[in-house]
């Protein structure tokens, strides 16, 4: 978004989260590794055409309520089903009043709702971001023509939202944080793809400042880049974040995919994270709540789950107003440009990192065992956990493959390289939503270690 | 001229199989990919497989923002290899 986005291109991402580029008029779509290295290999992309959901958005967000809460509405409303073979097309006045990053928080988080991608138009308030990223000649106009259509429709009245929260195990989850709130918590983590802007960092800071945060609270600020954290420097929220208790840690998804940051056994974490299914934070029957930067920043401060509006009443706090600045500082440092000529370069592969295997051709008939009977709504965290211990083997598929479905059975390896033995394959069943959350590839290039039929 | 919602501009605008027909196949033309390195190794593999000599689209980015804690020696290892192999392939 701060470098590499330019409106009106589209482009396909090896992460689910991709989509949240569409905040800026792209059709930016994640998915399976193989396409985008067949991209990257100038082929064609290929999709079943979606229907458009058009959401209309009308009016204000209302003091303490912000663009995490739109789309916590929208999982509300829809679930994490409600989205697949949709994009999602954001439209309205209400689009006045939402900055390019509050756009990003809504684009991103449609990867929830199973939505293809998320599109935005590219109208002045995208030219003014691109113009404070030192960017403006990569400004087209892309809006709605007057008249359009759409195949489905919503509406959201931004005045009527109220600050809502995901509990535990899906981000569809969705209640008002006025209906869980009260309850002790033992860490906030602020920060990741859902909530990665400036803004999104400076306002948990003004809403600390000069206080100290609950000592029971780790309270865990995850700044998106070395960008972000200059910048956080210089408007005073990494003072404000320190000086109340944050801990600082690395720019990247970091606990949202269980590399580090596990919370405490029974205790409740608090997250601008995207996602809260079961374990993914690292910490077995973890209890995950999703939130916006504001709620968050109010729980760390009376440990526990807090409505920000309260804040009025409890500290005498008015809501913060962020102002965007007109030029943020950019750092390109170590932005690496590939050479003109990488012809000579030699890969460098250490000792976990293996060539692909080989791979037979799909034939017509199959006679083997069903191995694995599952229901609806699996997650990829299901199909490979994720976290330290799993994900590095990522770059040796035969070593990952021993992960597959340990979270749901610790012996499904073994009985699928035995089937693979005995009848020269296996398959397994599922219902709906299967691969939850998914736009990696490995999940199945490993089923084929396993021997399952693709 | 047929009014256009945004999406149907942007896959209108890059579309080289199919029609916009909700439901059927479509090809879209690709400008940019993106990479993190989770999903990335696997991704360069394959394009050392496919023998691809440099990237085709206008812009291609590996970010390195999943395997960052480092507790052995594979996630470093991982990451000279993007670096590596982003140089080989032509992706930032």
């Amino acid at each position: 978004m701060e470098r590499f986005g330019i409106p009106g291109k589209t482009m396909v991402g090896a992460d689910s989260h991709s989509c949240a580029a569409g905040s800026m008029g792209m059709l930016a779509i994640g998915t399976g590794g193989l396409d985008v290295a067949a991209a990257i290999a100038g082929e064609p992309f290929f999709v079943r055409m979606p229907k458009v959901m058009g959401v209309k958005l009308t009016g204000k967000l209302p003091d303490w309520v912000s663009a995490k809460d739109v789309i916590l509405e929208m999982l509300r409303r829809h679930g994490v089903k409600g989205g697949v073979g949709k994009i999602l097309e954001y439209y309205g006045d209400g689009l006045e009043n939402l900055s390019a990053m509050d756009r990003h928080v809504i684009a991103n988080m449609g990867a929830e709702l199973g939505a293809t991608t998320t599109v935005f138009p590219s109208d002045g308030e995208i030219k003014r971001f691109l113009k404070s990223q030192g960017r403006e000649e990569d400004w087209i106009e892309l809006v709605a023509d007057e008249g359009c259509e759409y195949d489905l429709h919503e509406e959201i009245r931004l005045n009527d939202l109220v600050p809502l929260i995901a509990q535990p195990t899906s981000p569809g989850n969705v209640v008002p944080v006025s209906e869980v709130a009260g309850k002790p918590i033992g860490q906030v983590v602020i920060g990741s793809s859902a909530n990665p802007g400036v803004r999104d960092f400076w306002i948990a800071g003004a809403i600390v400042k000069d206080k100290s945060i609950n000592s029971e609270v780790s309270f865990d600020i995850n700044p998106t880049s070395r960008q972000l954290i200059q910048n956080m420097i210089d408007n005073h929220a990494f003072a404000n974040l320190i000086k109340a208790g944050a801990r600082f840690h690395q720019s990247g998804c970091m606990g949202c995919i269980g590399m580090g940051q596990a919370p405490a056994s029974d205790t409740i974490s608090l997250r601008t994270m995207p996602r809260n299914f079961p374990s993914r934070s690292g910490t077995e029957d973890d209890q995950v709540y999703l939130c916006s930067p504001e709620t968050a920043a109010a729980s760390a401060l009376t440990g526990k789950i807090t409505d920000p509006r309260d804040l009025e009443k409890l500290y005498g706090m008015s809501y913060p107003q962020y102002e965007n600045p007109e030029m943020e500082i950019i750092n390109t440092e170590l932005l690496v440009a590939p050479p003109e000529d990488g012809s000579q370069i030699e890969l460098k592969k250490g000792p976990n990192i293996k060539a692909l295997p080989q791979i037979d051709p799909l034939m017509d008939n199959y006679e083997v065992p069903v191995l694995l009977k599952m229901g609806d709504d699996i997650s990829t965290d299901e199909i490979l956990k994720a976290g330290a211990e799993v994900l590095p083997f990522r770059s040796n598929l035969p070593e990952i493959s021993k992960y597959t479905f340990s979270v749901i059975d610790s012996s499904f390896y073994d009985r699928a390289m035995e089937s693979k033995t005995q009848n020269g394959g296996h398959i397994v069943v599922t219902k709906e939503n299967y691969a939850q959350g998914q736009a990696g590839n490995t999940p199945h290039w490993h089923l084929n270690i396993l021997g399952k039929l693709p | 001229m047929k009014p256009y919602n945004v999406t149907q501009k942007l896959i209108d605008s890059h579309l080289i199989i199919g029609d916009m027909t909700p439901g059927s196949e479509i090809g879209i033309k690709i400008d940019q990919a993106l990479l993190q390195d989770a999903t990335g190794t696997l991704v360069q593999l394959e394009l050392e497989a496919m023998g691809l000599k440099k990237a085709k689209t206008e812009i291609a980015v590996q970010y390195v923002d999943h395997n960052l804690l480092q507790t052995d020696f594979k996630n470093a290892d991982d990451h000279a290899f993007l670096l590596s192999a982003s140089q080989r392939f032509g992706l930032w």
